[in-house]
């Protein structure tokens, strides 16, 4: 691979793929050295052997990068995201997926088992592309790859989920459990201050805005009790003032909602 | 008075509609000058209630744009006054034979001269008199553009006084104008110059000029008028009952003194229409002189006809022979004024609605209006006279003419209906009066439910007359067969349909217009008449109707009318009656169709004319709603042996075709959710008991376009699935059900934790269910149960769900409730759906044309690629805004005039698209708003134009706009059934059940559901591409998956990490930099399609 082959834009390598073989059309992705700026580091993609990949074709898998980018060396892990980010793609624990998932990997991280392979990778042709699929572990699409995932999909273990589901809810009661507990016991500070909470013996009034509507509610309630209207001469006098201005606006108000129709021909029969 | 006196001074700044009274002018300055101080003035008409209303308002600013201007009405002046000049002053010609027409030179007479000669000799003179006439001298004219009335009187010296006989004196008539025509030609004032009839009347031609004028604007059209000078003809001489064409003159018989039969004149048939078209010449100035007395310092009420007038033109009701004419209106109102129903100090809003009011409760069938006083006295006719010889009767001041000359009885059915609908309009909400009443134009296509077109030929007509026995008719209309036998087959007509429909009207034809040198168009080879049926939305699916019982003695009238389709039937109370059965099958296609085939069967039988000469129109389109026929075989054994009704099942076997517009299909989905509801809420043993269960699906709110089908193993299998090459199982939707629980108040305030007890209560849902041997899925979001055929998606509704995901906490600890996107989700599937479904429901109780309408307005949509763009509940609340918001139509009763006012709507301009939405869903985008918008003007224009042929059109939708253009393989299209393109027997795809083969092993539960590949494509390349394009496909079976780039997206950008995504290296200004990749887009269609792919079309210029 000769040095004057890569092609370098902005500090980006790009680099050529294509799907099969037999293609022609290739797919541009950039490739950099990873690069974490905030403190800490990143341990699941250590900086020195881990390269960041943007612009993944959306048909692309994270085990055909493995094999195309074994070409520079060993890949130890390979992380598809939609993002830039650190770490290791969420969990996605709830399972409680769509049926078929979506196809919102932009980004990929790939971590070489050696520090050399990242130099390599970057000095990747531009001229000579990367095969994604290969006969040995090609990437199915198509009708064939939504077959698979519908037939997947409809063969969920009915007792393997009501397992899980009833631990997530047991581990989650515990929890409650604890924080109960430790609400509840809750002892006055060094200052001799103490949290009220909803449990305990001193329970406050729950600081919702339902609550708090109730209160000023109550309060105008009162407030209107005290007030007297059409007690002395000049609140009908401005009473009857006010209609007058009231429909005065009403009909300015048409006035223009006559001119804007007007100027919107509203008023041009055939 | 209390308008404002800024008003005041705006009327009097602006250009005064013509001829508007001096004195009125005065009235106003004076009035002005007596005005104090302006608050003053305001607060005393405030308190005087007195303040003009937006309706007002609006009214002003109409009658000011529709008014002639100031400036085109002293051009018209200048021009009368020319042309006066012209006539007043013309030559007298030489004496001709009345047929000897060589002087004339290549001007042609404007009448049918049939037959071609007639006694009499024409010598021109000039007019004695030459005066502007009609409406625009009255300021009640409302268009601009239409013409000047001008009428010139013929002197006596051309007449004599047995020129009344045997068209003598319209061919005179004739003569004269063409004279005149050849005298103005020679004297080259005129751009153009043709013939017309007077409102459509063949008796009455007139002279069409259009008269440059100084300086710009368009040239003036003036309508030439020949009337006669006084003291001519007496008007007895043309009473009504009175013949003054011989019959044998008529036939071309010869004889010797044709007036010699004078003695036997009472016997014979009287000519009513053509004494009633000379009248019309004759009592001209009578009728004017009342008009003009009656308007007479009365603005008001001439503003009140020229509402009136714009009200009947927006209707179509003042065009062709036999209309409703802005005249007799003037007329009507003249009579209301004389009779004290309106006054003058009326405003012009006050006189209109009077005058409506009293159109919608007058009965003029029966009782005759009359402005003659001594009407029947003296030689008059009396009323009863004029009934017998006319439909509508209107007795003008004289007595002797009736001023609804041709008019059926439907046009003024016609007219009493729009009045009383236009009072419904005055009541209703008055932010939509106006509009309604005066701005919305209701063509004949988008009042009437049904429409339909006969081709008539001369022979056909000569049979008609024949049927009809109309020949003394024909001979008062001297031969125009189509008037003469158009009342008979109105009377048949409603006869055969009865309380079916409220009103049947001819398509009026407007006059037909004709340049000096051609003949008058005379009765065409290919002429048609086209009617529009309003049908009562439960009668007219009546699939019987009930005869008199058999020993009555109307039952031979009954047998008469009806023929062989007329058969004896015992009915439920024992009565033994004759009926007449229009369908066997109680489909609604079926009964749809009942009324075009009274129609075929009607006039087949009473007016000779064969089933090919009647074209229904547009009844082709519900056929879009069918699904292939073969797949409803292999289905029907299903739906029907599940049923438990045997009636139904036989039904359904026989027919074969029984799905027809999958209406009553919907009907049994409904029906089979409600036996699983029950079954639900007896559920023993559950945590929570059910408490409700709604289908949410689109299905069961009337509004699925293509209704599940019950699924059948060998076409929905699983197993087809995994084998390679075998075509995909047909489309089985999985049909959304939300189940309410019962209220707890142990919901823990976790949402995780709520969805996990929702999954443990599912699965616990799913094996009940199973025990009661349905076929489950349980999933951790919903369950699957397959009933009858059909699989239900079983959802929990917990309303606690939606009260958890609203609460937030804010920063100070406070707990609000605030809607969130996810919230918002939630609630409408378990609160808005199903209130949806209701409304629906109740909505499709009163319309029944309801479901296919919206089903056809989707349908559309989606062929058009556009409703993947705009939700599904904006169309439905579109559709539900036209039946339940109708005016100033009547609801719908037939599906295609239903998707006709859908595609108007959306296609107008005041469509707001927002008042449609909830705040769930999202705002289309504008250019889909636009694309819409032209779309339906389109389909619209061609639904008009050619509604019987290729209709099919209308769902294939443009290409060429699109950048990108995917063809997919039909091979993997799951619901390719439903596809526009589709033939009757398509599903030549599973030629022999499918069997399982022998290995295989036995573990599918349902059939394959809610596995669309096409629509999953559709989803993967919109959350790739989703950024750079838009995305278009037919939900329906659709073959192609168009894409459209988004404005900028190919625009060169810098490189930078975040925008790196779909992106090629390029260099800008010799400087790196990124474009758009449309090359990798492709292909990465082609890499995720895979096989579903076929072809990409790149159409787009900006090739990367």
């Amino acid at each position: 691979m000769a040095e004057s082959e890569h092609m370098v834009i902005k500090g980006l390598t790009v680099v050529p793929v294509k799907f099969d073989e037999a293609r022609t059309t290739v797919h541009y992705v950039y490739l950099k050295q990873h690069d974490v700026r905030q403190k800490g580091g990143d341990d699941v993609k250590p900086k020195d052997r881990t390269v960041f990949v943007g612009n993944v074709p959306p048909w692309a898998t994270e085990e055909s990068f493995k094999h195309a980018f074994g070409c520079c060396g060993r890949v130890e892990n390979v992380y598809f995201h939609a993002k830039p980010c650190k770490g290791k793609p969420a969990e996605d624990n709830s399972k409680r997926r769509e049926l078929f998932p979506k196809m919102d990997h932009r980004v990929a991280y790939l971590v070489f088992k050696n520090q050399q392979s990242v130099n390599k990778a970057l000095h990747l042709s531009y001229t000579k592309s990367l095969t994604l699929s290969t006969k040995k572990s090609p990437i199915v699409h198509g009708c064939a790859r939504y077959k698979q995932m519908y037939l997947e999909s409809r063969q969920t273990d009915v007792a393997e989920l009501k397992k899980q589901v009833t631990e997530r809810i047991m581990e989650h009661d515990l929890k409650e459990q604890e924080i109960e507990e430790v609400l509840k016991n809750a002892e006055p500070d060094d200052e001799g201050w103490t949290v009220v909470t909803r449990v305990g013996k001193n329970k406050g009034a729950p600081r919702t805005e339902a609550e708090d509507r109730r209160v000023k509610q109550k309060e105008g309630r009162k407030r209107k009790r005290k007030e007297m209207t059409n007690f002395y001469t000049f609140q009908t006098r401005e009473q009857k003032k006010q209609k007058i201005e009231e429909l005065r606006e009403k009909f300015e108000m048409d006035r223009s909602k006559v001119e804007i129709m007007k100027a919107q021909r509203k008023f041009k029969p055939f | 008075m209390g308008i404002p006196d800024d008003m005041e001074d705006q009327c009097l700044s602006k250009k005064r509609p013509i001829a508007e009274d001096a004195d009125q002018e005065k009235k106003a300055k004076k009035k002005k000058s007596t005005k104090g101080d302006p608050e003053m003035e305001m607060d005393r008409a405030v308190l005087a209630g007195d303040i003009p209303s937006l309706f007002n308002m609006q009214i002003e600013e109409l009658l000011k744009e529709t008014r002639m201007k100031r400036k085109r009405a002293e051009k018209l002046a200048e021009t009368v006054e020319m042309l006066k000049d012209l006539l007043l002053n013309m030559s007298s010609g030489k004496e001709h034979k009345i047929h000897m027409q060589k002087w004339l030179k290549d001007i042609q007479l404007p009448v049918v001269q049939e037959p071609r000669t007639t006694k009499g000799c024409f010598q021109f003179h000039a007019p004695t008199r030459v005066f502007l006439g009609g409406s625009t001298p009255l300021n009640t004219c409302v268009q601009p553009s239409k013409a000047a009335d001008l009428f010139m009187e013929m002197p006596k010296v051309c007449f004599q006084s047995k020129d009344c006989f045997n068209h003598r004196y319209t061919r005179k008539r004739a003569l004269y104008l063409a004279a005149v025509a050849l005298k103005l030609s020679k004297a080259k004032v005129m751009e153009d110059a043709k013939f017309t009839y007077h409102l459509g009347n063949p008796y009455r031609p007139i002279l069409v000029l259009s008269v440059p004028v100084a300086g710009k604007g368009k040239p003036l059209t003036i309508h030439l008028h020949a009337v006669l000078e006084e003291g001519v003809f007496k008007p007895s001489r043309f009473h009504i009952t009175k013949n003054n064409v011989r019959p044998h003159w008529f036939c071309g018989e010869e004889r010797d003194d044709p007036d010699a039969g004078n003695e036997d004149a009472n016997s014979l048939p009287s000519t009513p229409v053509y004494n009633t078209s000379i009248l019309q010449d004759v009592c001209y100035d009578a009728n004017a002189e009342f008009l003009s007395q009656q308007l007479q310092d009365a603005p008001s009420v001439r503003d009140a006809i020229a509402l009136l007038k714009i009200w009947l033109h927006q209707r179509e009701l003042d065009v062709g022979y036999g209309c409703f004419s802005g005249f007799l209106m003037s007329m009507l109102v003249g009579h209301l004024l004389s009779t004290g129903v309106v006054i003058r100090s009326m405003n012009s809003y006050q006189i209109f609605r009077n005058t409506l009011l009293h159109l919608s409760k007058s009965c003029w069938l029966e009782q005759p209006v009359t402005l003659c006083p001594e009407v029947g006295e003296g030689n008059r006719p009396t009323l009863v006279q004029f009934l017998q010889e006319f439909d509508v009767v209107f007795v003008d001041v004289t007595g002797y003419l009736n001023l609804c000359l041709g008019m059926t009885k439907s046009v003024y059915n016609r007219v009493c209906h729009e009045a009383s609908l236009a009072i419904g309009c005055l009541m209703g909400d008055a932010a939509q009066h106006f509009d309604h009443l005066f701005m919305v134009p209701c063509c004949f296509q988008f009042k009437f439910d049904y429409t339909f077109t006969i081709s008539l030929t001369p022979e056909s007509l000569n049979k008609m007359v024949e049927n009809f026995q109309l020949s003394d008719r024909s001979l008062d209309h001297s031969g125009d067969l189509v008037t003469t036998v158009l009342p008979s087959i109105l009377e048949v007509l409603e006869k055969g349909l009865g309380d079916r429909v409220i009103l049947i009207q001819p398509q009026p034809q407007p006059s037909p217009v004709w340049p000096l040198t051609e003949d008058p168009p005379t009765q065409v080879s290919d002429c048609s008449l086209t009617f529009g049926l309003l049908t009562h939305k439960s009668n007219s699916l009546r699939l019987l109707d009930r005869g008199p019982p058999a020993n009555a003695p109307e039952a031979a009238d009954f047998r008469q009318f009806w023929g062989e389709k007329s058969e004896l039937r015992r009915f439920k109370d024992g009565g033994i009656s004759e009926a007449v059965v229009w369908a066997f099958s109680s489909g609604l296609n079926q009964k749809r169709s009942v009324c075009s085939k009274i129609v075929t069967h009607v006039l087949t039988r009473h007016a000779g004319i064969s089933s090919e000469e009647i074209h229904t129109v547009g009844r082709q389109l519900e056929n879009i709603l069918y699904v292939p026929r073969r797949i409803v075989r292999e289905t029907s054994d299903i739906s029907s042996s599940s049923n438990s009704n045997s009636k139904d099942k036989k039904k359904e076997g026989s027919s074969g075709a029984g799905y027809g517009t999958g209406e009553e299909h919907i009907y049994h989905i409904r029906q089979v959710l409600e036996d699983l509801g029950k079954a639900l809420r007896k559920l023993p043993d559950l945590a929570l008991r059910i408490n409700a269960v709604t289908g949410v699906d689109a299905a069961f709110r009337f509004s699925e376009v293509f209704p599940a089908l019950p699924a059948v193993e060998k076409l929905t299998s699983e197993n087809l699935l995994k084998e390679k090459n075998r075509p995909l199982p047909l489309y089985t939707p999985a049909m959304t059900v939300i189940c309410s629980l019962e209220g707890s108040g142990h919901w823990p305030e976790d949402i995780d934790r709520i969805r996990d007890l929702k999954t443990l209560y599912l699965v616990d849902l799913g094996d009940k269910l199973s025990d009661l041997g349905l076929k489950v899925n349980v999933q951790e979001t919903h369950v699957d149960v397959l009933k009858d055929g059909y699989v239900f998606r079983l959802k929990l509704g917990v309303s606690r769900e939606v009260g958890v995901l609203r609460m937030v906490r804010s920063p100070e600890g406070m707990l609000k409730m605030e809607d969130t996107p996810e919230s918002l989700a939630v609630e409408a599937e378990i609160t808005m759906l199903p209130e949806m479904t209701t409304t629906l429901q109740g909505v499709q109780q009163n319309h029944p044309s309801f479901c296919a309408t919206v089903r056809l307005a989707k349908r559309w949509l989606s062929a058009q690629l556009l409703l993947g763009h705009i939700p599904d509940l904006v169309v439905e609340r579109s559709v539900v805004h036209l039946f339940q918001n109708p005016l100033p139509f009547t609801a719908p009763v037939s599906p295609l005039v239903g998707f006709l006012r859908f595609l108007k709507l959306v296609s107008g301009n005041d469509y707001k698209v927002e008042s449609f939405l909830d705040k769930v869903t999202a705002p289309p985008l504008p250019v889909i708003m636009n694309r819409l918008k032209a779309v339906a003007a389109q389909t619209l224009t061609v639904l008009q134009s050619q509604p019987d042929t290729q209709w099919k059109v209308i769902f294939r939708p443009p290409l060429n706009m699109y950048d990108v253009v995917i063809h997919l393989s039909t091979q993997w299209l799951s619901r390719g059934h439903q596809g526009v393109e589709v033939k009757d027997v398509c599903v030549a795809k599973y030629p022999e059940p499918w069997r399982a083969p022998a290995n295989a092993v036995k573990e599918e539960t349902l059939p394959v559901t809610d596995f669309d590949p096409a629509h999953i494509l559709l989803q993967n390349l919109k959350s790739v591409y989703g950024d750079f394009a838009l995305f278009f496909h037919d939900t329906y079976g659709g073959d192609v998956m168009s894409v459209l780039l988004k404005p900028g997206v190919t625009d060169p950008k810098a490189v930078e990490l975040g925008h790196l995504f779909g992106q090629k290296p390029t260099v800008v200004d010799s400087k790196p930099a990124l474009t758009f990749d449309l090359d990798a887009m492709v292909e990465a269609v082609k890499v995720i399609g895979g096989d579903m792919v076929v072809k990409v079309d790149v159409q787009t210029k900006i090739q990367s």
